[in-house]
């Protein structure tokens, strides 16, 4: 182990054994992913809906890995971002058939409220609190330092809960701009965020 | 397809859900277009880093057994398993004098075979070891109970090309490590060294950082009393290369202190 770039490589590689073995239908092998990814998907879905709709959807989102792992092609990305990508997408499928918040309306649901409040110790504002939900100092930072547009646009489609349709409404813009702005703020953290993380 | 139509259809590329010539047009726009298919790749690498970053919280346990009972027995994807051709038969090629052939040739295999396993256990033995040691730094940096102390250097502004360092450490780990990035060597006669700080009073000694080409350095240090709950601080000096660790002398480089 000579290296950070050492470590990141091996955990990625116990991952990628770990999504192998799942294909090949071993349901230990989900259990130890479900291990490592459970508590960061449901902090994550905490974000949109209620406790007891984050519980439920946290398993929805375990059993879709079952089915949709053969989908997943580390040639194209790691498993975080594909992961990611598909709890997004389960929660976007799921909030219409459930109980949809708007993101302003969020911290009136009682549910979230507690949860939000456990997590950041305070109520204040929305994206502040968003901010505090990664774990990691620097990251926090190199979030802090992107343009407030480019910012809001990160926080509120990707861990907010909203689609980029539902910001551009809600701030009454072109749907093209909350994309441009979407790509400009993740190039931009791309470049603030240190190689370790 | 364009590159706005490409960046539209990027997460489900990334989802594997593109098919046909949708997928075929994808594929040929991002072998042309190096804007794209660096978007592309910053996309997924800065979510994925967003993502992994996220402060675990805990869910019901019987969620986990909620989910391993219902995959039970669920069929997955469809599995593309590719037909290989039958070998030929061997004694096609060898006629009707394969059995002569094949007996030194089987002998060989056997003593091969043999000297390969012996071999592989050695092999699977080193494996294991340096699994077991892994597992141990992968359950202290991925696990949501652990600690992620983040070294910065004191009174000097966020700057991401700056060096900067974390040590990572749980109450019933094995292990403290500390990893650092971005650092210069030190100058001529001198070495970075790792301290901590128990109850805001004593300094310990950590260990000595030593940056690899790269500017990256990896400290893994034994924590048998499992006491890292005690630690207040934990910083990074140049001290004299040689010099006895026993107390820090020079300024502190990176530092952590808790609130």
């Amino acid at each position: 182990m000579d290296s950070i770039s050492a470590i990141n490589a091996q955990e990625q590689q116990v991952i990628e054994q770990l999504v192998k073995r799942v294909r090949q239908g071993d349901t230990q092998a989900l259990g130890a992913l479900y291990d490592r990814y459970a508590g960061r998907v449901y902090a994550f879905l905490l974000r949109a809906v209620q406790r007891e709709l984050a519980e439920e959807l946290l398993q929805d989102v375990f059993v879709a890995l079952w089915q949709k792992v053969y989908l997943y092609d580390p040639q194209r990305g790691s498993f975080n971002a594909w992961f990611f990508t598909l709890v997004r997408h389960r929660l976007y499928d799921a909030l219409p058939k459930y109980q949809k918040h708007q993101s302003e309306d969020l911290l009136s649901v009682p549910g979230v409220v507690e949860s939000v409040a456990e997590m950041t110790g305070d109520q204040s504002d929305l994206e502040d609190q968003v901010i505090r939900l990664f774990r990691d100092e620097e990251l926090r930072r190199a979030v802090n330092h992107l343009p407030p547009d480019q910012r809001q646009t990160i926080l509120m489609t990707y861990f907010g809960g909203l689609s980029h349709k539902e910001l551009a409404e809600k701030l009454n813009l072109p749907v093209s701009t909350i994309k441009g702005r979407a790509r400009l703020g993740l190039q931009r953290l791309r470049q603030l965020l240190p190689e370790q993380s | 397809m364009n590159c706005d139509e490409v960046a539209d259809l990027e997460e489900n590329y990334l989802l594997g859900d593109l098919k046909g010539e949708e997928m075929k047009d994808f594929e040929r726009h991002l072998k042309a277009c190096i804007n794209c298919a660096k978007r592309l790749s910053g996309y997924e690498e800065v979510l994925g880093t967003l993502f992994g970053s996220l402060k675990p919280v805990a869910p019901s346990p019987h969620v986990r057994k909620a989910v391993l009972d219902q995959v039970d027995g669920m069929p997955q994807g469809p599995v593309i398993t590719l037909e290989r051709p039958a070998p030929k038969p061997i004694w096609n090629r060898f006629g009707q004098n394969f059995g002569r052939i094949l007996s030194p040739v089987a002998a060989v295999l056997v003593i091969g075979l043999t000297v390969a396993t012996v071999f592989l256990s050695f092999q699977l033995q080193q494996v294991k070891t340096q699994q077991a040691d892994m597992q141990q730094v992968l359950d202290l940096t991925s696990s949501p109970g652990s600690w992620i102390w983040s070294l910065t250097q004191p009174d000097v502004p966020f700057d991401s090309t700056a060096p900067r360092a974390r040590m990572y450490a749980r109450p019933d780990s094995n292990i403290y490590l500390l990893t650092a990035t971005q650092l210069q060597p030190p100058p001529d006669g001198q070495v970075y060294r790792a301290w901590y700080t128990m109850n805001s009073t004593t300094v310990d000694y950590l260990g000595d950082v030593k940056p690899d080409p790269n500017g990256n350095a990896v400290l893994q240090v034994a924590n048998p009393d499992h006491r890292a709950a005690e630690i207040t601080g934990c910083f990074i000096t140049r001290e004299k290369a040689g010099s006895p660790p026993d107390q820090p002398t020079g300024p502190k480089f990176l530092a952590w202190k808790k609130n």
